[in-house]
C-alpha cells in the first residue's frame, strides 16, 4: 500500500506557540483517517495546512507523489468539507454542488451528469433547486460532502463535520460518512475532537498532543495498546493510581487499568487489594462502580449485572494494566 | 400586556413622544399649510385648492421637475457603476489609510464639498476651468459631479462593508473551489451582498433627489434657475414668503419619498431565496458564470485605485492649496498652484470671524448628540430585542429616516416660532433629531439585533428592571454600536444646512448674558462666504476647518469602521 498524503517535518508557529510539529506522517490511500485531539492539539492547523488554507514555517507536504507545499487550495486535488457546511447561500443546491466543475471549465452537460449521479447517491436529488436554508443541518452537510466530493479529489478533508448536528443524525451520518468513503475508494481526513466519533468511524486514528504526533493505529490497537499517558487517558476511561496501591514495587511512576480490566470479587485472593465502593451507577447493560483503593478513586465496569452496596468493603482483582514512566506505557502488564 | 413589554414601553417612550410631535404632525402640517396663504401681515388664511393650482400656471415647475429627476437617475446610476469596483478594490487593497482618504468626502459637510467643487470649477480662478477650458457652471452636470463626489464614499462603504461580512468559511470554500478575481466577485460576493447594494442604491435615489446643499451655493454663479430641483425651488418659496405653494411642493417631495422609503424597506426586510428556484442555476449564476476566472492584477489594482483617490482628493488638496495663499495669488490667472509664500491670514479670519458659528455648531452638535443616543438607543434596544413596537414602529422609523430634511422645514418654523426659539440654538437642537434620531436608532437597531440576548436575561434574573438593566449593564457593553450611532449623530448635525437656513438669521451674539443667534458654521461657508461675497481666501480655511470634526471622528473611527459596519450591516 502507497502513502497518498505524508507530512515531512511539518511544522506551524503562531508567535511563541507551536502548534503544530509533525516529523512524519503518512495516510494510506482508500482509507478513512481521524485525527482526534483535544482543543489546541493542531488538528485544524494540520487540515488547514493540507487543504492549502494556510501554509507551514517549514516541511514538504506531498500529496499523490507531487510536492504541493506551496500551492494555493485550488491548485491541490483536495475537497474539503466545512465544520458550518459553508454553502453559498443565494446558490441552488445543484450550483452549490456543480460549482467546483464550472470553475474547471467542464462542459454542462458532463457537469449536469455528474451533479445528478451524486445527488443520487447523497439521496439529495429532490433538494436540487432549493437554496440552502431551506434544508436541515444533516442535509446541508450532504451537500457540503457532494460538492466537496464532486471533482473526485485524491483527499477528502472533513473539519469537525458532525459538530453542528444534533446527536441522533451524527450517528446516523457519521455510519453514512464511512459507506460512502468505502463506496467511492477516497481517502478521507477527518477531523474531530469526539472520541467515540473517532473510535466508530476510523481505519486509522492520528492523536495530536500538543501538536505534535503522539501515535498513529486502528482504533482498536491505541485503545488496547496506548504509547503515551496522554494517549491512554485521553482515549477511553482510564484509572491512574500510583503503584503503591496495588503493591508494584517496579520503579513506575504510576499504573493505570481500563474499567473493564478488573474485577469486583467479595473475598481477598492473592494479588487482589481492598477498597471501599463509594457509589454505583447503573447504567443497564453495565454497571460503573467507583471505589476508593488506599486513597484513590477507580471505577471498575460490571457487565455481569451484578448488585453493588455503596459503603462494602470489596477486594479489587487486577487483569491488564499499564505501567507508565516519564510519560510514556512502558510495559503493559497482563495478570 | 406581559410586564416585560410595559418596561420595553418606557425604554421607547421618549423616542415615540419626539416622532409624534416633531415628525408626524409636521408631515399633517404640511398637507394643512397646503391649503392656506399667507397674508402681507403673516396671518394664514384658507385659500381652498388655490395653490395646487399654481402648479400649472408656474413657468419654473416644469423644468424644476426635470432637474430632480435628472438628479434622482444620473447620480444614482453613476454611484452604483463606481461604488462596486470602488469597494472590491478596498477590499483587495485592505488599505486603511485608503479606506479613510476615500470615506472622507461623505463624512465631511456637504456644503464643505459643494464650496470645494465650486473652487475647483468656477470659470473664473478654477484650476479645472483654466486648463481643461470647460465651464462646467453652465451645465447642471456640475451638480450631479458633486453630488456624486459626496454620495460615493458611502455607497462603497455599505458594498465594502457586505464584501467583509462575508464568512470565512465562504471565503475558504471558494478559495478551495478554485473561484477568483472578478468570477468570485460575480458569482459570489455581489449575489451575497446583494442586500447591501440594494440599500446603498437606494439611498443614493434618495440623496440625490432632494439634493440641496450644492444648489445652495452654486447660485448666483450659474445661470437662473437653471439647475434648480423641488428641494431648492420650495426653500426659496418658504423663503419669499409663499408658504402655501412651498407646502405643495413638499407634498409632491413627500410622496416621491414615500415611494423611495417603501423600496427601501422592502429591500431591507426582504428576504430573497425562500422560494425554491425555477431551475438548476439562476439566471444570475449563468451569467456570472461567464466572466474570466482570474486574479486582479496588482498593476490594474493599483491605476485604479490611484484615479479613485485624485477623484475623491482633488478638490480638497485645492481648497487646502487656497487657504495657505495670500490674497493676490487667489486671483491670479493662470492659477498658482502651490505657493511659495504660505500664509495663514485666512485661518485667522476663517477663525475670528467664523467664531460665534462655530460655537452654535459644536454646541448644537454635542446637544444633538446626547439627546439623540440618550432617546435613540434604549428605544432601538426595546425594538429590537423585545420587537416593542412591532413591524409598524420599525417601519415608521425607517420612513423618516428616509425622507429629506426640506420636507420638514415649513411646520418646525411654525412651531419654532409659536415657541419664540427662532434664532436660538434651542430651535437648532429640539429640531435636528427629527433627521438625525431615525439614524441612530436603525444603527443601534441593527447592533442590538446581534446582541447577545443572555446578558440583558442575566441582569433581570440578578434583579435589574429593564431600564435599570439598559442603562447599567447593557449600554455600557454597547460602546462599538454607540459610538457609531454618536459619530453621525456628530456628523450629522455638524453639517446640517437647511435647518439652520430656516429658522436661524444671524449669527450668536457672544452675549452670554442675553444668548441670541445660532447660525451654524455650515451657514459661514455656504451663505456669508460664497455667493454673498468673495472672500476665497476665508471661504478655503473655512472648509478646511469644517473638516477637522469629521476628520478625527473618522480617525478615532478607523478600526471600528468596518467591523460596526459589519455588526450594523443590513439585517432585516
Amino acid at each position: 500500500m502507497t502513502d497518498i498524503l505524508v507530512l515531512e517535518n511539518v511544522a506551524k508557529r503562531y508567535g511563541k506557540i507551536v502548534a503544530l510539529n509533525v516529523e512524519k506522517l503518512g495516510i494510506e490511500e482508500g482509507t478513512y483517517n481521524v485525527i482526534l485531539g483535544p482543543s489546541g492539539a493542531g488538528k485544524s492547523t494540520m487540515l488547514r495546512i493540507v487543504a492549502g488554507l494556510d501554509y507551514p514555517d517549514s516541511g514538504k507536504i506531498i500529496l499523490g507523489g507531487k510536492d504541493i507545499t506551496n500551492k494555493p487550495a485550488w491548485e491541490r486535488d483536495i475537497g474539503l468539507v466545512f465544520q458550518n457546511y459553508a454553502l453559498y447561500p443565494h446558490f441552488t443546491i445543484y450550483d452549490n454542488i456543480a460549482l467546483p466543475l464550472t470553475v474547471k471549465g467542464l462542459k454542462k452537460e458532463e457537469i449536469r451528469e455528474r451533479v445528478m449521479q451524486i445527488v443520487k447517491v447523497m439521496g439529495i436529488e429532490e433538494h436540487i433547486n432549493k437554496y440552502p436554508r431551506q434544508l436541515s443541518g444533516g442535509q446541508q452537510q450532504r451537500v457540503a460532502l457532494a460538492r466537496a466530493i464532486i471533482k473526485q479529489p485524491k483527499l477528502l478533508l472533513l473539519d469537525e463535520p458532525l459538530s453542528n448536528l444534533d446527536a441522533k443524525v451524527r450517528i446516523e451520518l457519521r455510519s453514512y460518512l464511512k459507506s460512502l468513503q468505502r463506496q467511492l475508494n477516497i481517502t478521507a481526513l477527518h477531523v474531530t475532537h469526539d472520541q467515540s466519533e473517532a473510535m466508530a468511524i476510523a481505519d486509522n486514528l492520528v492523536v495530536l498532543n500538543g501538536g505534535a504526533v503522539d501515535q498513529v493505529g486502528s482504533p482498536k490497537d491505541i485503545y488496547e495498546n496506548p504509547k503515551t499517558v496522554f494517549v491512554s487517558t485521553f482515549i477511553g476511561m482510564l484509572n491512574v493510581v500510583p503503584t503503591s496501591a496495588f503493591n508494584i514495587k517496579d520503579g513506575y511512576d504510576s499504573i493505570g487499568f481500563r474499567p473493564e480490566n478488573a474485577e469486583i470479587v467479595d473475598k481477598q485472593e492473592p494479588g487482589t487489594v481492598e477498597g471501599t465502593i463509594k457509589y454505583v451507577e447503573y447504567q443497564g447493560e453495565e454497571t460503573i462502580v467507583y471505589l476508593t483503593v488506599s486513597e484513590n478513586s477507580v471505577r471498575i465496569r460490571d457487565r455481569q449485572n451484578r448488585t453493588f452496596e455503596a459503603g462494602k468493603k470489596v477486594y479489587i482483582k487486577l487483569k491488564r494494566a499499564f505501567a507508565f514512566k516519564d510519560g510514556k506505557v512502558v510495559k503493559t502488564v497482563q495478570l | 400586556m406581559k410586564p416585560i413589554t410595559k418596561w420595553a414601553g418606557i425604554l421607547t417612550l421618549p423616542a415615540i413622544i419626539y416622532f409624534l410631535i416633531f415628525t408626524l404632525y409636521p408631515i399633517i402640517g404640511n398637507v394643512i399649510l397646503s391649503f392656506q396663504r399667507e397674508t402681507l401681515t403673516g396671518a394664514l388664511v384658507w385659500t381652498g385648492l388655490f395653490n395646487y393650482h399654481t402648479i400649472l400656471v408656474d413657468p419654473y415647475f416644469g423644468l424644476v421637475f426635470k432637474n430632480t429627476i435628472f438628479y434622482m437617475i444620473t447620480v444614482p446610476f453613476i454611484d452604483l457603476a463606481l461604488a462596486i469596483p470602488l469597494a472590491a478594490l478596498l477590499k483587495r487593497t485592505d488599505s486603511k489609510i485608503m479606506l479613510l482618504l476615500v470615506l472622507l468626502p461623505s463624512f465631511i459637510p456637504f456644503v464643505t464639498a459643494a464650496v470645494s467643487w465650486e473652487l475647483v470649477l468656477n470659470p473664473f480662478y478654477g484650476p479645472v476651468y483654466y486648463f481643461a477650458r470647460f465651464n462646467w457652471f453652465k451645465t447642471i452636470w456640475m451638480i450631479v459631479i458633486m453630488d456624486v463626489w459626496e454620495s460615493l464614499p458611502m455607497a462603497a462603504l455599505f458594498i465594502f462593508a457586505g464584501l467583509k461580512s462575508v464568512p470565512r468559511e465562504i471565503e475558504e470554500a471558494s478559495e478551495v473551489d478554485g473561484l477568483r478575481g472578478i468570477r468570485k466577485l460575480m458569482q459570489v460576493d455581489l449575489p451575497y451582498i446583494l442586500p447591501n447594494i440594494l440599500m446603498s442604491l437606494v439611498l443614493s435615489i434618495i440623496f440625490a433627489t432632494f439634493t440641496f446643499d450644492p444648489i445652495f451655493v452654486t447660485q448666483g454663479e450659474v445661470p437662473p434657475m437653471s439647475n434648480v430641483d423641488l428641494a431648492y425651488y420650495s426653500y426659496q418659496q418658504f423663503f419669499t414668503g409663499i408658504i402655501g405653494y412651498a407646502a405643495v411642493l413638499i407634498i409632491i417631495m413627500s410622496a416621491m419619498s414615500t415611494i423611495m422609503s417603501y423600496a427601501f424597506v422592502r429591500v431591507l426586510r426582504g428576504n430573497p431565496a425562500n422560494k425554491p428556484a425555477k431551475s438548476n442555476t439562476s439566471r444570475w449564476q449563468s451569467f456570472a458564470q461567464r466572466f474570466p476566472n482570474l486574479p486582479m492584477s496588482s498593476a490594474v489594482t493599483w491605476v485604479a485605485s490611484a484615479v479613485y483617490l485624485i477623484f475623491f482628493l482633488f478638490p480638497l488638496v485645492w481648497v487646502f492649496l487656497e487657504s495657505i495663499k495670500p490674497g493676490a495669488q487667489i486671483f491670479s490667472i493662470p492659477p498658482i498652484i502651490l505657493t511659495s509664500t504660505p500664509s495663514l491670514v485666512h485661518y485667522a479670519s476663517a477663525i475670528f470671524e467664523g467664531l460665534p458659528f462655530l460655537i452654535s455648531s459644536l454646541v448644537v452638535a454635542v446637544g444633538v448628540l446626547l439627546i439623540t443616543v440618550f432617546i435613540g438607543t434604549p428605544a432601538a434596544f426595546a425594538m429590537a430585542r423585545y420587537n416593542f413596537g412591532g413591524d409598524k414602529l420599525l417601519v415608521y422609523v425607517l420612513f423618516i429616516y428616509t425622507l429629506p430634511s426640506i420636507i420638514f422645514m415649513l411646520p418646525l418654523y411654525e412651531i419654532m416660532n409659536a415657541l419664540g426659539l427662532i434664532n436660538t440654538m434651542w430651535a437648532l437642537i429640539i429640531t435636528y433629531p427629527v433627521f438625525v434620531l431615525p439614524v441612530v436608532i436603525w444603527l443601534s437597531y441593527n447592533f442590538y439585533k446581534n446582541f447577545p440576548a443572555h446578558v440583558d436575561e442575566a441582569a433581570q434574573v440578578d434583579g435589574m428592571n429593564l431600564v435599570n438593566a439598559y442603562f447599567r449593564v447593557i449600554m455600557p457593553m454597547s460602546m462599538d454600536g454607540i459610538m457609531i450611532a454618536v459619530l453621525y449623530s456628530f456628523m450629522i448635525s455638524w453639517g446640517a444646512l437647511i435647518f439652520p437656513l430656516v429658522l436661524t438669521y444671524s449669527p450668536f451674539s457672544m452675549n452670554l448674558a442675553a444668548p441670541i443667534g445660532a447660525q451654524t458654521y455650515s451657514i459661514f461657508i455656504g451663505a456669508t462666504l460664497g455667493h454673498e461675497s468673495v472672500h476665497y481666501g476665508t471661504l478655503a480655511a473655512a472648509s478646511i476647518i469644517s473638516l477637522i470634526p469629521p476628520v478625527i471622528l473618522l480617525y478615532v473611527m478607523r478600526d471600528r469602521l468596518e467591523r460596526m459596519y459589519r455588526v450594523g450591516g443590513v439585517k432585516g
